[in-house]
């Protein structure tokens, strides 16, 4: 009878619809849960609670819960210097940084069942577990210190081939002990000093975009090394003027030479042959356009390329001008996956997480998150920018011991503002463990100013041992 | 069969004591003690071993596991309520006696009328356009939906009401023919139903109104292809929803991502995600936790107040728990005895498993939130005995299923 046939169909539908729910629920809670909860709409996440302690990977405590009264505090002992990237807890502003992404470990909150029971029955409360992060609270001392003072920009200490950062900077910064204070500077209307620059600041890119665009070029031209370019100095793009840096014409150039010395024009034209299409596709391959989902950073900040606009724009976007902006976080990872072969590893913050008594409960794991060049087109790119430091823009970084890769960027912001500084690098070229990412805001050349302090880094993280 | 009563007597049981040991929980973790709680708890389990009784002593020919389970789902609905709001329980509970009074009557009313009523398809249809139009006209906007009817000092949802209504309309109408004019006549009239329920921007009723005309087309006419085509209107008129209706775009923005404007349209499913992530597996335990973040927490999100208080363990029971009651729906209406029993029975099935996929659903971000209650579990009046309607219902037919074979039993060959 074809209607009891139909009716067991639709019980098989209505199966199948069922079990997906409940997989569905089951996923939600285990593999979303924390994502979900450690958020800074979640009511939930309060400061009365005690929480776990944090530390630096070289043991210095980060923060820890003070019993005031009846009530537990927050204390930071190293105040400024880590405020954005361990962040804080407060009962008006809840929580940001690590405080915030790792409130359910911190509180004990995804503690198992029967540890919770062992703790409410032998501790009176359940306690929550001790962080490791990736951060040295030497260099980060150092880079917070080496930020010349009333300047506005990030610094991002990494290791490109697992990801872990080593130290993360973002200034102008606050005391997350007095939170009152930054309360009142809100109240004022003073431009907010909780935003954390390296994750959440969108910059233009400038010339430290021509790494993306070289590699769209290599990958999409044949034969792109033997092909020269004449610089003139200035270059006229559907009637919009382009000029190199003073206006200096570089004269015959192919890619490494246009890259070492930062050609705009060169750029601009090879941004223009290679069409919008493809520089969108390798841009997004970069990760541009696109959210990115880190275990340890929270962020809903994304990085764009423009996906319209005429040749005029593209001619700016190869040189990262005109609508394209990035992270200063989302550049350390670009810089990273050319130190690593073509491979993005996913940038983390948490070592290792301990139980109230340092028992280890899980060490973390490196993680991929996307390959976006071949082996070889990274080779090419990481020989560029050693380039850059031997005989290019980016002298200012050589170091006696070791060798250095780097790019260098200005990039204009429009109206009469000074252009903002970039400096990217990674050490040692051949096979990297350390890159660095400085932006300063509206300082002016990025050799000049950030150069130093990205030298200034490697050559103590190297003396580190890192 | 007096050993199957026993088996159902023991999970009668069970759900006395979990309701009882919850509300013993509540009392005790108050100081002062809570006695509220112990009274009301006690109370409730009074009324389900009542209920359990009459069903048991005077409706021998009734399902007694769906009745079990939908006790332990409203049971589970109470508790919540409790824990939300002490003066909302008792009123739930009257909807409960209210709904378990109109239950007997409906299988009493069906067990001699129901020989009759599958001729009277345009009474059915009449009746299901005239509820809507007249909540159109008359209808006041609660929560965004101008789906409320006030008569004294009761609100009502004439939508709830329609839901059966159609159920009877389609299972008269396709148990009476399968033709092309069937399937357009089902098809005229469930496409008024939805404009006036779009225009009341009841947007759960009308998706609900349109998959059981979907399914009831199917199960009785096999026609794929008209099943496929009204799917595909459907699809196209979700599409256009979609563009024409704000609120419809909003919905569908949040589902995608709720995180991008939390403050806004991402507002209640991220409060709701909150909730479940807080819960975990065990829940945070009967009283704690913060559910009364979560909007409208007595109905539509009901469910996340349950994850948050209970835990995961008892969100994926109640889904097991909804999927046993379609197994029973559809087994009775596998040996219902004539087609418009079995159309009526898989509509009713349908809309109470349907209503919970599309809540729970909704509320954990697997689909889009439409606003709609969740069956035996969420507050509400006219949902409350709306279900018992259904579920009286079911256990009509099924008491006419198990006379017919009884009959079988005694008198086999005189059927043959």
């Amino acid at each position: 009878m074809p209607m009891k046939r139909n009716i067991k169909l639709l019980l098989g539908v209505f199966t199948i619809a069922f079990f997906m729910l409940a997989a569905y629920l089951v996923y939600i809670v285990v593999f979303e849960g924390d994502r979900n909860y450690n958020n800074v709409y979640n009511r939930r996440i309060t400061t009365q609670d005690k929480r776990g302690e944090i530390r630096s990977r070289d043991g210095q405590v980060l923060a820890r819960s003070v019993r005031q009264g009846d009530v537990w505090v927050r204390e930071y002992p190293m105040a400024n210097i880590f405020s954005h990237v361990v962040g804080f807890v407060d009962k008006d502003m809840r929580a940001s940084g690590i405080e915030l992404s790792h409130t359910r470990e911190l509180e004990g909150l995804n503690n198992s069942i029967f540890r919770k029971i062992f703790h409410k029955i032998f501790l009176g409360e359940i306690q929550g577990n001790n962080l490791e992060l990736t951060l040295d609270s030497r260099l980060q001392k150092i880079a917070c210190d080496a930020m010349p003072s009333g300047v506005k920009g990030a610094i991002v200490l990494m290791n490109p081939k697992n990801g872990e950062i080593l130290a993360m900077v973002s200034k102008p910064d606050f005391d997350p002990n007095n939170m009152e204070a930054v309360k009142e500077q809100r109240e004022k209307g003073e431009s907010s000093v909780l935003v954390n620059r390296a994750v959440q600041g969108k910059y233009p890119p400038g010339s430290t975009f021509k790494i993306v665009t070289s590699v769209c070029a290599l990958d999409n031209i044949e034969g792109m090394l033997d092909r020269k370019y004449n610089c003139e100095g200035t270059v006229s793009i559907q009637g919009s003027q382009l000029s190199c840096s003073g206006g200096t014409a570089h004269g015959n150039v192919d890619l490494f030479g246009a890259f070492g010395v930062s050609c705009n024009t060169t750029f601009a034209k090879i941004g223009s042959e290679l069409k919008r299409d493809v520089m969108l596709k390798t841009a997004e391959s970069f990760m541009f356009n696109k959210t990115f989902y880190f275990r340890d950073i929270i962020t809903n900040t994304t990085s764009n390329f423009p996906t319209g606009g005429g040749d005029s724009e593209l001619a700016q976007n190869a040189i990262g001008q005109g609508q394209v902006v990035v992270t200063p976080l989302h550049m350390a990872l670009i810089v990273n996956s050319i130190a690593n072969d073509g491979v993005m590893m996913e940038p983390r913050l948490v070592r290792s997480i301990q139980t109230y008594n340092n028992m280890d409960l899980k060490k973390m794991s490196p993680r991929e998150v996307t390959t976006v060049t071949s082996p070889q087109t990274a080779q090419i790119i990481k020989d560029m920018m050693v380039e850059v430091v031997n005989t290019g823009t980016g002298r200012v970084v050589a170091l006696d011991s070791t060798q250095v890769a780097a790019k260098t960027g200005t990039a204009e912001v429009g109206g009469n503002a000074r252009p903002h500084g970039w400096f990217v690098a990674f050490a040692p070229a051949d096979d990297p463990t350390l890159s660095v990412v400085v932006i300063l805001e509206n300082v002016g050349s990025g050799a000049g100013n950030c150069g130093p302090i990205a030298k200034k880094l490697l050559k103590e993280a190297i003396k580190f041992g890192y | 069969m007096a050993a199957q009563r026993i088996k159902y007597g023991d999970i009668m049981s069970l759900v006395l004591l979990f309701n009882i040991g919850a509300f013993s929980l509540l009392t005790l973790s108050q100081k002062p003690l809570d006695t509220n709680a112990i009274l009301l708890g006690g109370i409730i389990s009074l009324i389900f071993a009542f209920q359990y009784m009459v069903f048991t002593l005077f409706l021998k020919r009734t399902d007694k596991l769906i009745l079990v389970l939908i006790s332990f789902l409203a049971s589970v609905g109470f508790i919540a309520i409790y824990v939300l709001d002490t003066s909302l329980l008792i009123r739930q509970i009257e909807w409960y006696l209210i709904g378990f009074v109109i239950s007997i009557a409906t299988i009493v009313f069906l067990r001699y009328f129901l020989k009759y009523i599958y001729k009277y398809k345009y009474l059915y249809m009449a009746a299901t356009i005239g509820l809507l139009l007249f909540t159109l006209i008359f209808g006041k906007e609660i929560g965004g939906a101008k789906n409320w009817v006030t008569i004294g000092r009761y609100n009502f949802q004439p939508s709830e009401f329609g839901k059966v209504m159609l159920i009877f309309a389609l299972a008269s109408l396709f148990s009476e023919g399968k033709g092309f004019k069937h399937i357009i006549i089902g098809g005229a009239f469930t496409g008024t139903c939805l404009i006036f329920l779009v225009l009341q921007r009841d947007l759960g009723a009308a998706m609900l109104y349109f998959l059981i005309y979907v399914i009831l087309m199917f199960i009785s006419t096999s026609n794929l292809y008209m099943t496929l085509a009204a799917l595909g209107v459907g699809g196209l008129g979700a599409f256009a929803s979609y563009h024409l209706f704000g609120h419809v775009k909003v919905r569908i923005l949040a589902w995608r991502n709720p995180w991008a404007d939390i403050t806004g349209g991402g507002y209640q499913i991220a409060q709701s995600l909150f909730a479940i992530a807080g819960g975990s597996w065990v829940g945070v335990g009967l009283g704690n936790g913060r559910p009364n973040d979560i909007p409208v927490p007595s109905s539509d999100f009901i469910f996340s107040v349950i994850c948050e208080q209970f835990g995961l363990i008892i969100g994926v029971i109640i889904i097991i728990i909804f999927f046993i009651i379609i197994l029973r729906g559809v087994s009775i209406a596998l040996r219902a005895t004539e087609e418009f029993y079995s159309l009526v029975v898989i509509g009713t099935v349908a809309m109470i498993a349907l209503q919970a996929f599309i809540n729970i659903g909704g509320v954990t971000k697997f689909i889009p939130l439409t606003g709609i209650t969740l069956p035996f579990v969420s507050y509400g009046g006219s949902s409350m005995v709306v279900k018992f309607m259904m579920f009286g219902i079911l256990q009509a037919i099924y008491a006419v299923n198990e006379q017919h074979e009884d009959k079988l039993r005694r008198y086999p060959l005189e059927e043959r």
